[in-house]
């Protein structure tokens, strides 16, 4: 389905629905010179939350920002409502972004800034759109408040408010939860969910698993610049569940214990340390049990288990490899 | 446009900047009380005049024009909040006249202001009203056409859009061409110069300078060159990528 950026969706009286996508990315890659950052991305959304993960320097920014229109592709095509979005201002009035970049207008308070959004976007009554997008947020007790005062949760949520203001179809937001405290995270998750149901795309950067977990079942992985894996995030997880990981034990008497692990089913080696041993397991939970069981048997010293392959960079890099 | 016009207001008004300009632009000022306090014989309305065509259009103007004009564009580059601007449904062009509109704003009312105080200091008698009015309308016209310059050139090059234009402030319009007539055609000051003339009796542009410079010709050369510039400004804004 190709749309009109000019029109508003209401007023074509049509929803985007699941089977037109969205969002579509062709063959997308974009470099800075020699430096790729990212490499030819296919994919497409539809309305729903989908998750954008990698670790740091992955790419995520460079897509996001290709998707809103902020970068133009150095190869391959990104289209918004079937339409190209670089360079095309009538189609932003369906976009809202959320940079990661923390600058913002520390002379204005949160209502002049999310009010001058909604005047940009042309709204019959900006104060009122103002009200309900800083409500949305949690920040009607604070809108009067200077920018520049403001703590980076408090920040990142005038930024979302700005984003929210015109109730655009296709929300993009660059790692949105960083800064905000446990609370306000769980509700902007709901936001964003709510959001969703409401038949809005979403798509949201993050580098912690448990938000994606949260937020959406729709994941897009991103390991240096290409898209690493993509689909349903339990199906995703399972996979990450599977492989081998590797624990370190801290501990005195490391070759009892080691005798008393190398027995445990779905144990795959073992490597004595200077501080006690790693050991190599696909039942990593079945092991963290099995440890103090072990280390009483031995009578040795526990001081720490920790495992070692659980940083997201080493689970997209084994995505990668498999 | 009004709404991007008042934000830009408001960061060009804050901070130190004001004030360091506000007091350059007192020098004109300053120097018609020391002349007047020397008891020099020379005629006020002529010194003030020479002040004003060589200190206040070639050099104080287009530094004032620089100093806001690169910053009302470059900085939201350079701080990563353009696209709080430009990811809206508004045309490039409408961005750029906003933005040119405030810093003509800011630059004009602190020239005009250093203008007026040198003429309440010790012109009042000896400029007329066309002499003053003249000086104000160059003031103005100058002011649109530097910021329409450094505008651009605070996109382009955000960082080094001030050096750059410092250079060219001082090495090419207060230089160069205060001394050649010549490389003077390809200054903006020889317009606003052109501007002043209209306003002046053939004696008083005798003071400044040997000839009239043509006060029409000068107003359409600086309304084409700021249309030019904020073409540029527009097609670059169009293009710009934001990393």
């Amino acid at each position: 389905m190709t749309v009109s950026p000019e029109a508003p969706l209401e007023e074509r009286g049509t929803r985007i629905v699941d089977e037109s996508p969205v969002v579509e990315v062709e063959h997308a890659s974009k470099w800075y010179g020699d430096k790729v950052a990212v490499s030819d991305l296919s994919f497409t959304l539809g309305p729903g939350v989908t998750t954008l993960l990698g670790p740091n320097g992955a790419g995520k920014t460079t897509t996001l920002r290709m998707l809103a229109g902020l970068l133009r592709p150095s190869q391959g095509s990104v289209r918004v409502l079937g339409h190209p979005i670089f360079d095309n201002p009538p189609l932003y009035r369906h976009i809202g972004l959320v940079p990661e970049q923390d600058a913002l207008y520390p002379f204005l308070t949160a209502r002049q800034f999310v009010e001058l959004a909604a005047r940009l976007e042309h709204l019959p009554d900006p104060g009122a759109a103002a009200q309900r997008a800083l409500g949305t947020v949690d920040l009607l007790d604070v809108q009067d408040r200077k920018l520049g005062g403001y703590s980076k949760g408090m920040r990142q949520r005038a930024k979302i408010a700005q984003a929210l203001v015109h109730d655009p179809q296709v929300l993009i937001l660059d790692e949105p939860l960083s800064g905000a405290d446990p609370a306000q995270r769980l509700e902007l998750m709901h936001v964003f969910t709510e959001l969703s149901n409401q038949g809005k795309t979403v798509l949201i950067s993050s580098h912690i698993l448990y938000e994606a977990e949260r937020m959406g079942t729709r994941v897009l992985v991103i390991v240096e610049g290409k898209l690493a894996a993509e689909g349903d995030y339990h199906a995703i997880r399972s996979l990450m569940d599977d492989r081998p990981r590797r624990v370190a034990i801290a501990c005195t008497n490391a070759r009892e214990i080691a005798r008393l692990l190398i027995g445990l089913e779905g144990t795959c080696g073992l490597e004595i340390t200077d501080q006690g041993l790693v050991v190599q397991t696909v039942t990593a939970l079945d092991l963290y049990r099995a440890v103090p069981r072990a280390a009483q048997q031995a009578g040795a010293h526990l001081y720490s288990v920790e495992g070692l392959d659980e940083d997201l960079e080493s689970v997209f890099r084994y995505l990668v490899g498999s | 446009m009004i709404p991007v016009i008042g934000l830009t207001l408001r960061a060009l008004g804050r901070g130190r900047r004001l004030l360091v300009v506000g007091a350059l632009l007192l020098v004109p000022g300053l120097l018609m009380l020391t002349f007047l306090g020397s008891g020099s014989n020379g005629d006020s309305g002529t010194f003030g005049l020479q002040l004003f065509d060589r200190l206040v259009l070639p050099v104080l103007l287009p530094l004032t024009a620089l100093i806001f004009a690169t910053s009302a564009l470059g900085n939201e580059r350079e701080d990563g909040s353009l696209p709080y601007l430009t990811l809206r449904p508004v045309s490039r062009i409408v961005l750029v006249w906003a933005k040119l509109i405030a810093a003509t704003i800011v630059t004009a009312g602190l020239v005009v202001a250093s203008l007026l105080l040198m003429y309440l200091v010790g012109l009042t008698g000896a400029w007329g009203g066309s002499t003053l009015s003249s000086a104000l309308v160059a003031s103005a016209l100058g002011c649109f056409a530097y910021c329409a310059l450094f505008l651009g050139l605070g996109l382009v090059a955000p960082r080094r859009g001030l050096i750059v234009g410092l250079v060219y402030v001082l090495t090419w319009e207060g230089t160069a061409a205060l001394f050649s007539p010549a490389l003077a055609t390809f200054s903006i000051r020889r317009y606003a110069e052109g501007v002043l003339d209209s306003g002046l009796s053939a004696d008083q542009v005798s003071q400044i300078r040997p000839v009239d410079l043509g006060g029409t010709a000068s107003v359409v050369v600086l309304c084409v060159f700021v249309a030019v510039c904020t073409g540029f400004t527009t097609w670059w804004l169009r293009r710009l990528q934001l990393p």
